[in-house]
């Protein structure tokens, strides 16, 4: 008997194969998503992993049984199920588990026009039909049929984005072995681009590094290339290919923050005046930047299920988040990696000089990146450092998403994991001295186990 | 007490926002506004700087 509780998650479904997750749990989950949703069909996408095609065909099959047709469209990256069900409104799976070891597996859901499915937004409903067993439908059995979607996708991102001048550029991408192996030849088709490929050979057992980019150690192949190879600009995608990460012709690193600042420069530009959405971890230097061409920043807490529903509240054009994830109004508010990588080429390709001058103007200030500690208590912790910082001269503090202290231009945040027992740290401050007097000084009251 | 440099010189009384200085002896931070005069407590070298947990001199 499958435990459901431990494979549904807070946004999605995930565990080990075939111990936690297989067909029959699969087949369940697509039945009872069929069931629930009323849809008259539903899509699915998978990415390369080994057990990725049984278990999406499973799905197809359980959803199949309750009267959905089931529109497969095989292998593809998750933005794609988004595009999928955005284009053929209506809803749809992703059968991957994006960077994590080949073992695992997972399936991600939306809603018809790729609106999101959560714990508190269908999911929870779900596994308890799931696991109580899907009653069986009346009626004839759906009908499943393959369709190639790559590229209708490919298509439609470059409707998005103005890539008609854009000069000759040289593009090292590295897929790490993910789901952007596929779907990058066909994105680039027709581009004045030079592709220098690394890891595109689809393999779920990512025989050469890990698919996460948010880790610098993962993009040092990247780097390496882009130098060598003398390229304009350096992309490295994640396992299911929704986050991307930049490097610059120089091999250096860009933060997200940066790629969030040029992308809503670029939004505003083609809409005066409209909201862009960050998080309170991305870079002061982005509202900073929105207000002055123009636009409304508005700040939220970390998480795509806030940014999400921010978006769709104020009618935002782009919201972006330090983690790699960038969400396209135009795009069904869903985030894509691939959207945000053509955003960077446009503007790196209209203009002459090389990536690192471009991206200066939005790299304003020092960030400590995420720093992880653990304790034992992380609402006393974060009260000891609150008190440390209540009498400070000037000093702006807010609980929206943990602890955020600022003063002049430093700021700092404080927020506990839900789901281990650490607290996560990121500091930014206009030089590295003041970085690290910040981040030494909370790191102190944070360790501090005097109790 | 090893309390940073750079946060001794931003940290003021939250009540009254006056300057606070440092007394050793006893691991306190004294308020200098002249109709305040709290003492907040420091512990292990960390400031506890609300006013709740203050010490006034005042009333002993």
């Amino acid at each position: 008997m499958a435990e459901y509780a431990k494979i549904f998650k807070a946004y999605d479904i995930r565990g080990t194969v075939p111990d936690e997750l297989d067909e029959g749990v699969a087949q369940a989950v697509g039945a009872a998503f069929a069931r629930l949703t009323g849809a008259p069909a539903v899509v699915t996408v998978h990415d390369m992993r080994t057990s990725s095609g049984p278990l999406a065909e499973a799905f197809g099959l359980g959803a199949a049984s309750q009267g959905a047709d089931v529109v497969s469209a095989g292998l593809g990256s998750t933005d794609m199920l988004y595009y999928a069900s955005g284009s053929l409104g209506i809803p749809g799976a992703m059968i991957t588990a994006s960077h994590n070891p080949a073992k695992y597996n997972g399936i991600k859901l939306c809603r018809a026009g790729a609106r999101p499915v959560g714990s508190d937004s269908g999911l929870a409903e779900l596994r308890a039909m799931a696991e109580t067993g899907v009653p069986s439908a009346q009626g004839a059995a759906g009908t499943i049929t393959a369709r190639d979607l790559l590229s209708g996708y490919a298509a439609h991102l470059k409707t998005l984005v103005d890539l008609s001048g854009i000069r000759p550029l040289t593009v090292a991408v590295d897929a790490g072995n993910g789901m952007a192996g596929h779907t990058v030849p066909k994105v680039f088709e027709g581009l004045p681009i030079t592709l220098v490929p690394l890891y595109f050979e689809l393999d779920g057992t990512f025989p050469n590094h890990e698919a996460n980019p948010i880790e610098p150690k993962n993009l040092a192949d990247l780097q390496r290339a882009v130098v060598s190879s003398s390229a304009d600009i350096g992309l490295a995608f994640d396992g299911d290919a929704d986050r991307c990460f930049v490097v610059d012709e120089r091999g250096e690193i860009v933060s997200p923050s940066v790629l969030t600042a040029l992308i809503a420069v670029a939004e505003l530009a083609r809409e005066p005046g409209a909201t862009i959405i960050h998080n309170l971890i991305t870079s002061r230097a982005v509202p900073e930047i929105v207000s002055a061409h123009g636009g409304v920043p508005v700040r939220t807490r970390v998480g795509h299920s806030f940014i999400k529903a921010e978006m769709a509240a104020t009618g935002a054009i782009f919201g972006g988040e330090h983690s790699g994830h960038f969400y396209f109004r135009d795009f069904w508010f869903a985030d894509s990696g691939m959207l945000a990588a053509l955003h960077v080429l446009a503007a790196l390709g209209s203009q002459d000089g090389p990536l690192s001058a471009l991206l200066s103007a939005y790299a304003r200030y020092r960030s400590s990146g995420e720093i992880n500690s653990e304790v034992r208590d992380q609402r006393a912790t974060t009260e000891r450092v609150r008190a440390a910082f209540a009498g400070t001269d000037g000093v702006r503090m807010d609980e929206l998403d943990g602890l955020t202290v600022a003063r002049g231009d430093w700021w700092f945040n404080l927020r506990p994991s839900n789901t281990e027992p650490l607290l996560r740290l990121n500091v930014e401050a206009p030089d590295e001295q003041t970085l690290a007097d910040v981040r030494d000084q909370v790191l102190r009251i944070v360790h501090d186990d005097a109790d | 007490m090893k309390i940073d440099d750079w946060l001794l010189e931003i940290l003021v009384c939250p009540k009254c926002h006056s300057p606070v200085r440092v007394d050793e002896e006893a691991s306190e931070l004294v308020c200098t506004g002249a109709d305040c005069g709290l003492a907040y407590p420091v512990r292990d070298d960390i400031p506890v700087m609300l006013v709740d947990e203050a010490r006034d001199p005042a009333k002993g």
